[in-house]
């Protein structure tokens, strides 16, 4: 195959950008901004959803809870002792990682020797140096963190309405694991782990600032290991009912008021990217109708005391889970919810305005067209959307093409009582 | 500043307009300038917040956001800056450029409509020509309760309660403990008469990002802004408060059911960003606590694995450091020595040229970048332009950048322990 970058741009937008299926296997982005920093994202499709029951070469994998988000960690070090980060800092590059459900991401930004930097991610994702003293001291430091999270009301009210919406099973695990579960964890877990996922053909390379995409192919030529080719491992596929697995979930912890997060579970997400793609807009709107800032509910909560401005809602959908969440801060969460649920079955009644869904897929379009402002956001973004199997601009067309009956057929055949869960933390 | 224009009309309303076509939208905020007033304090907070619940045209808060919502999602937001001498209330509006709407329409016009009409239409109640009683209480109910959420996290809560004992002389911050009662005892013609004093009194500084004239700017902002007849209040100029230095640190030990215990140490360095060593402190900072290699981050996180977090802020304002770590509660004599040797090994000076360089990188990657976001331009000049700072950010990279190590040394000197607050878990052997 021809190493040629293919352009792809979007005229209303006034956006471009330049991809290419690199020969061993990685998917390169290069976005043109004319900004003053640079950023890369190296991600992975490999998340705390993924560390059970993925095939690997014929062979099922089985790995403890928390390793997608250990060997982020460890992925840093060097046999020479001196970390990634250091070499990074040196070149003026802020260099950082994060691991969600479904992805792990390397990352730098800078605004000089951005070339030397992006030689030197791609040189430390693709060289692991474990060992066990090295894995035991960073296990010291990840207790930490999960203790920090376990302190943390605002996490636990997140953690729990997945408990409450899919039951304990993985798709509610904890990113960061227990420190039960890290315990398991060796320097050997870590290198079988990072063999069977970060392949390239499981990977990509995002790039976007005021950069030459050449420059960037001759660097990922220079850089990269020969492979022999892999095949990417086959991620499980989630499923799992409508039903929510448990109403109410509720913890004790030292809060001034109660904090809750209401959940309502969407069906398993279609096999489809463009079908996920297509639901995420069309129940965004329909959020954005039901729960914003200007629409009745919030007002009336707001008015009435029940809730006070720490409020949020949004939709959320991956190629595993879907549902929506709606954040608060109130006396009384079990009463919002039921105002929750009166005020949509009295909007199903009535059937949503025209006006209103206009309103809001404008908002909607507005959001999406302020993440290019971010070198940062508008790499987030893709890379989110090309590893759910779609690409960007494919995206505002979608927002574009949606259609008020859409938005009614979401209102009407989702929204039964078996999908609401409420989880609450109180003192 | 050569980055920043200002157009002015002999004082009342001045008109900062930063050059840029950068982004899809553009930004601006009409912030109106008083006197700082620790009494009047919590009644300009609770005006502030009952001025978005409703406008003569826009009667309640939904058909406020409705109408910015039919401006394309322009975000409105409410600030409230507070410095040594004066105090901003501000109304800001985000919106996107005519090229990227469906028929091509001129938001900002529209929405300082929406921004004019909150902060000089708002809606009165019918019988008292005040404003509503309803809306009054329901915002001191929300503020109290905001208030108060800050308990919830304990890393959140250990940095308050730090600042809250190590500023405690110099009377400047409102207790948590005593803000709900402060706030009870507002009355409704306290936020009636800081109303009038607002509208009235206030000098009127717009602070705009985007890439019209400040001509075009300045005409909008006439048609938004109804004058007062009577003059502005002039802001005196106030030196920072500052605390002195201590023999020995103050150490607070409180107890709370948690699984991790959190220490935050307050460093008095008195040298605050309006002083000539800001620079070298800032950079002093960055080494210690802030840069991706800091001391703390490489020598008590990853050296000793005793915790997650490890880092310093310097609060320029105040002239103080405040260094934060969690870690179980037994490490809290080995943390607090950690710590310390890390700031005596910058004083003797012990900084390596990788840790010195890697900060200067950092700072300068931080500030290069601030010409990428609307909101990080307003935050760098608005300080500056309100204590009359002239340093744009190429001054500013520049100064940073002919530090020499030696200056920072000499910078570290001025810093001594002042308050050693820790969180001790109670709650970390339940698992």
């Amino acid at each position: 195959m021809m190493n040629k970058f293919q352009t792809f741009s979007d005229e209303k937008l006034k956006e471009r950008y330049y991809y290419l299926r690199h020969e061993s296997g990685l998917d390169i982005f290069v976005i043109p901004k004319k900004m003053t920093l640079k950023t890369a994202l190296l991600g992975v499709k490999f998340g705390s959803v993924y560390e059970e029951g993925a095939l690997v070469d014929g062979e099922i994998k089985n790995f403890p809870s928390g390793i997608a988000h250990f060997l982020e960690h460890k992925l840093f070090s060097n046999e020479n002792g001196v970390d990634a980060i250091e070499i990074l800092a040196e070149l003026g590059a802020d260099g950082n990682a994060y691991t969600s459900n479904n992805k792990t991401v390397y990352m730098f930004s800078c605004t000089e020797n951005f070339e030397d930097s992006l030689a030197e991610l791609i040189r430390f994702v693709y060289s692991p140096y474990f060992t066990k003293k090295n894995v035991n001291s960073e296990r010291g430091i990840i207790g930490q963190e999960i203790k920090m999270c376990l302190d943390s009301p605002y996490d636990a009210v997140s953690q729990n309405l997945l408990m409450a919406l899919f039951g304990d099973c993985k798709l509610s695990n904890d990113v960061l694991g227990t420190e039960k579960s890290i315990a398991k964890i060796t320097d050997r877990t870590l290198y079988e782990c990072y063999e069977s996922f970060y392949r390239y053909s499981n990977m990509a390379l995002v790039v976007c600032g005021d950069i030459d995409e050449n420059s960037i192919l001759k660097i990922v030529d220079a850089t990269l290991p020969k492979r022999e080719e892999q095949h990417p491992p086959a991620l499980p596929q989630a499923s799992y009912e409508s039903a929510v697995a448990s109403p109410y979930i509720e913890r004790i912890m030292p809060v001034s008021n109660p904090i809750f997060e209401i959940g309502i579970k969407d069906d398993c997400p279609s096999d489809s990217p463009r079908e996920r793609l297509k639901r995420d807009v069309a129940m965004t709107i329909l959020d954005e109708i039901l729960f914003s800032r200007a629409g009745e509910l919030y007002n009336e909560l707001f008015e009435g005391g029940f809730i006070n401005e720490s409020y949020s809602y949004g939709y959320s959908i991956t190629r595993d889970v879907a549902f929506h969440s709606i954040y608060g801060e109130g006396e009384n969460p079990t009463l919002v919810l039921e105002k929750i649920k009166n005020y949509i079955n009295k909007t199903k009644e009535k059937g949503l305005r025209e006006r209103d869904f206009l309103r809001c897929k404008r908002v909607m379009m507005a959001e999406f067209l302020r993440d290019f402002d971010s070198v940062d956001d508008i790499a987030n973004s893709l890379l989110n959307i090309f590893f759910d199997g779609s690409n960007i601009f494919e995206y505002r067309k979608i927002i574009e093409g949606v259609t008020f009956s859409d938005v009614c057929a979401c209102l009407d055949n989702y929204f039964d009582d078996k999908r609401f869960a409420l989880s609450v933390i109180k003192n | 500043m050569k980055d920043i224009k200002c157009t002015a009309n002999g004082g009342r309303i001045s008109v900062y307009k930063y050059g840029t076509d950068r982004f899809k939208g553009e930004s601006i905020t009409v912030y109106l300038c008083l006197p700082t007033s620790r009494e009047k304090s919590v009644a300009r907070s609770l005006l502030l917040s009952v001025l978005k619940r409703g406008t003569e045209k826009y009667p309640s808060q939904k058909q406020i956001n409705e109408r910015l919502d039919e401006l394309y999602a322009t975000l409105v937001n409410l600030k409230n800056q507070k410095f040594d001498a004066a105090q901003l209330l501000g109304v800001s509006a985000d919106v996107i450029y005519p090229a990227y709407t469906e028929n091509g329409e001129d938001l900002l016009p529209d929405a300082l409509e929406v921004i004019g009409q909150m902060i000089y239409h708002p809606s009165f109640d019918e019988s008292t020509g005040r404003f509503s009683r309803e809306y009054i209480e329901s915002e001191k109910e929300n503020y109290k309760s905001i208030i108060l959420s800050q308990i919830n996290e304990p890393r959140t809560y250990a940095a308050i309660r730090c600042r809250e004992e190590m500023f405690a002389s110099l009377n400047v911050l409102e207790k948590l403990d005593t803000m709900c009662d402060k706030i009870d005892n507002v009355t409704d013609e306290e936020i009636y008469n800081c109303y009038l004093e607002l509208i009235n009194e206030a000098r009127i500084l717009v602070f705009y990002v985007g890439s019209r004239t400040s001509e075009e700017i300045y005409e909008l902002i006439e048609k938004t802004v109804t004058l007062g007849c009577e003059r502005h209040g002039a802001i005196e100029e106030a030196k920072p408060k500052l605390l002195s230095n201590i023999q020995e640190p103050n150490v607070i030990i409180e107890n709370s059911d948690i699984s991790q215990g959190r220490l935050v140490m307050g460093l008095n360095c008195g040298v605050t960003w309006q002083d000539e060593d800001y620079y070298a402190m800032l950079l002093c900072n960055e080494i210690l606590g802030a840069s991706p290699i800091s001391k703390l981050m490489m020598n008590v996180r990853e050296a000793m694995s005793m915790c997650y977090e490890c880092s310093s802020v310097y609060n320029s304002a105040r002239g103080a450091i405040f260094v934060t770590t969690g870690i179980d509660s037994e490490n809290f004599e080995l943390a607090k020595n950690a710590i310390f040797a890390q700031i005596q090994d910058i004083q003797k000076g012990k900084i390596s040229e990788t840790e010195f360089l890697a900060a200067k990188k950092s700072i300068l990657n931080v500030y290069s970048a601030v010409a990428d976001s609307p909101n990080a331009i307003e935050r760098f000049y608005l300080g500056r332009i309100v204590n009359g700072i002239d340093t744009d950010i190429p001054e500013f990279i520049e100064k940073i950048n002919v530090l020499t190590i030696e200056q920072v040394v000499e910078a570290a000197k001025k810093i001594t322990p002042h308050t050693i607050y820790f969180l001790r878990g109670e709650g970390e052997n339940d698992e």
